[in-house]
């Protein structure tokens, strides 16, 4: 019989993996698609909140986290290309300073 | 159904994987596309049909065509693997690990009394657009003035001239 | 409905809406967009002060608003007119979008101390830092201004997700996103059962929350980013965002648990010794001046985490007079380091200052003494009250290692004074005459004797506003 359990571990297991994709790719674009695998991991476990827990509203908020998730993506990529000028790479080194 | 579900699963798992170790951006792009499609499905699941529909459209036709777009005009082709080999991404890994243990531990341990708030689950359109212009009107707000800011802001960073 | 109470924020949307026409119709004409923009903040200003003591619920009890809330609007005001004071010396060629996100900044700032419902938290905590990431990267050509940018975005994004997490997790718990329904139902029910799941989410709450106060362990984008952004930004930076950070701590760990505080108070325990500790340790070997004030905003959030972990009603006000008299300080010694440029902000630059400008070499000690500590300004009194209220609720340790920090610190800070009175300039140039700076760090000065010697009537201000 299918839980609300089963939901909740896939999720899980999802948002951990786009959460590796952020720390462990240095491309902006890869980071971007991780992170859009962790918010739409997220969703996973919210669409069994609704079913298990009969409710709507979490529905509700599935679609304001993909608003959330578009803007991300559209600043996100934005940023890339303004990089790409200045740079010439969309390489990130998220931990290591701006110098020394 | 169980069964399904955890095929699903498994695929899902590995569309994600194959963005994560993707060495050509745009076949990353496209298992990413694969991801959202299998994400739809545990809406359709869940007899959400609307999400499942809206998450398509929007994710698979709007987002995935942008990234492929700016894949294309930054040139992004088969690039050297841009893995963070190093020990801090390692103990990051680590970390996130036992982290996500610790979530499934701890939300398994309480989840166990999980009541149902109402008779009915409302997935219609209507029922999803009542709660959102009674109970998430001001959200709603916020998210307009939040799309109007990324709108901007993208327009900001990606025009030519300063 | 009460749509009422939010009067302040459909006034600044309308006016968010306006900038961009005005933009649109008049390109970058600066003055005149900036001066809309502060006739709509002063507008949005009398209304709030005129609603003051109008307490009440709005929006489906998404929103909850208080004379409380309200003294955070009144940093978040202060924050964004000086900010846009400083703003027409500083940028010489920008545009006019800069105000328009400094406008949303203030509105998901505004709404994040409002709203009583985890997820409206976290879509104004968006608003908020997509607003922030507009102002940090509006000289985007500049590869320093690209790279804070870049790592603020992702950074920020990243945490964002684990707050969101926390927050459906919660739901998942309490059914519930609402603060006020949570808190109720943990003083019902009580926490057997869900313990191990309550942790769980504060963990991930946490971490959110963290990266906004730029707290340990999501500090490591704030020295990066003030290095990077433009001066003028990264004072707002460290006012405004940072006090909406503290109003959600307290809105969520102390409202919505209040029922059990000693489930959070581990946490944010160890979080406050290790920021505190860690700012100051890594301030000390740093020669930017820039960079120095990003490790400090790092120690100065830590010691506002302590009152935090001194749950009663006059650490609340001392969390908002430490945050009042931050914002004047760190303006003030943003306006300076505007006036000597940003691309000249290392010690060395600073050497020999009392002598090619005495009166900014004056000012620009009496804020690093300011931060220090020491008596007959307001950082003294902010840090007197902090601590005080950390000791009245025997947290003696704590306060010791504030007493550590603050000596730690006073290294650091003074050093900039020896530098500017002791050692000989390499090369003397002269600072061009910025009215706008000017009178930024003049009501950065009044304000911080004005908090430093009357404090008292201040203090109760904001002590009958809980």
């Amino acid at each position: 019989m299918l839980g609300f359990g089963d939901y909740l571990l896939v999720s899980v297991i999802l948002f951990f993996v786009g959460a590796i994709g952020v720390i462990f790719r240095r491309n902006l674009i890869y980071i971007l698609m991780s992170l859009e695998i962790m918010l739409n991991s997220i969703n996973i476990t919210l669409i069994g909140l609704a079913r298990y827990s009969r409710d709507t509203n979490p529905q509700v908020l599935i679609l304001f986290i993909l608003v959330v998730a578009a803007v991300e993506v559209a600043v996100g990529l934005g940023i890339a290309i303004n990089l790409m000028r200045v740079k010439g790479t969309v390489d990130v080194d998220l931990f290591k300073s701006l110098k020394g | 159904m169980k069964v399904i579900f955890y095929v699903n699963a498994f695929f899902s798992l590995v569309f994600a994987l194959g963005v994560l170790f993707g060495k050509n951006p745009l076949r990353s792009a496209l298992s990413l596309l694969l991801f959202f499609i299998s994400i739809s499905l545990y809406f359709f699941f869940a007899g959400s049909d609307y999400l499942g529909f809206v998450q398509i459209i929007v994710y698979a036709g709007g987002i995935i065509v942008l990234i492929a777009f700016v894949i294309i005009i930054l040139g992004l082709r088969r690039e050297s693997p841009d893995f963070d080999i190093s020990l801090r991404s390692f103990v990051g890994i680590i970390l996130l690990a036992l982290f996500a243990l610790g979530v499934l531990y701890g939300m398994g341990k309480s989840i166990l009394h999980f009541v149902p708030q109402s008779p009915y689950f409302d997935t219609s359109v209507a029922g999803i657009g009542d709660a959102i212009f009674s109970r998430y009107l001001l959200p709603f707000e916020v998210a307009s003035i939040l799309l109007l800011v990324g709108v901007v802001l993208a327009f900001i960073f990606a025009k030519k001239e300063v | 409905m009460n749509a009422h109470i939010l009067l302040p924020e459909i006034i600044l949307s309308i006016t968010a809406a306006l900038v961009l026409i005005i933009e649109f119709l008049t390109p970058r004409r600066l003055q005149f967009i900036g001066t809309v923009t502060i006739l709509g903040i002063l507008l949005a200003l009398f209304y709030d002060l005129s609603m003051f003591r109008n307490a009440g619920i709005g929006f489906y009890g998404m929103v909850k608003v208080g004379p409380f809330d309200r003294m955070f609007d009144l940093i978040f005001f202060i924050g964004a007119i000086l900010l846009i004071l400083l703003s027409f010396d500083y940028f010489v060629e920008i545009s006019g979008e800069f105000y328009f996100f400094l406008i949303t900044s203030l509105i998901g700032m505004m709404l994040l101390a409002k709203s009583s419902d985890l997820f409206m938290l976290f879509l104004s905590l968006e608003t908020l830092s997509f607003s922030l990431l507009g102002l940090i990267g509006i000289l985007k050509r500049k590869e320093f201004v690209a790279e804070a940018t870049l790592k603020y975005f992702v950074l920020a994004a990243f945490s964002s997700a684990f707050f969101l997490f926390g927050i459906i997790l919660t739901y998942v718990i309490f059914q519930t996103t609402n603060i006020s329904e949570i808190s109720n139902k943990l003083f019902a029910a009580g926490l057997t059962g869900i313990k191990p799941g309550i942790i769980v989410t504060l963990v991930l709450l946490t971490v959110g929350l963290a990266f906004k106060i730029a707290a340990i362990p999501f500090h490591m984008w704030t020295p990066d980013v003030y290095e990077g952004a433009p001066a003028p930004v990264v004072a707002f930076l460290s006012a405004g965002p940072k006090a909406a950070g503290f109003a959600i701590i307290l809105k969520t760990l102390l409202s919505g648990y209040q029922a059990h505080p000693e489930i959070w108070k581990g946490i944010v325990t160890y979080l406050a010794v290790f920021t505190m500790f860690w700012g100051n340790l890594a301030a000390l070997k740093t020669r930017n001046l820039k960079r120095m004030l990003a490790y400090s905003t790092i120690a100065h959030a830590g010691y506002v985490l302590v009152a935090i972990v001194s749950v009663n009603q006059e650490a609340y006000a001392a969390i908002v007079f430490y945050m009042l008299s931050y914002t004047f300080m760190v303006f003030g010694a943003f306006a300076i380091i505007s006036m000597i440029g940003d691309s000249h902000s290392n010690l060395e630059d600073y050497a020999g200052l009392s002598r090619t400008s005495p009166l900014l070499a004056f000012m620009m000690a009496i804020f690093m003494i300011s931060m220090t500590g020491i008596p007959t300004t307001s950082g003294f009194i902010s840090k007197f009250y902090v601590f005080m209220s950390a000791a009245k609720t025997n947290h003696i340790w704590l306060v010791i290692f504030g007493f550590i920090n603050g000596a730690i610190s006073a290294y650091y800070y003074l050093r900039v004074v020896v530098y500017m009175y002791m050692m000989d300039a390499r090369e003397e140039h002269a600072v061009p005459y910025f009215p706008f700076l000017r009178s930024v760090m003049w009501i950065a000065v009044i304000f911080i004797f004005y908090l430093g010697l009357f404090p008292q009537k201040v203090f109760e201000i904001i002590v009958s506003t809980l």
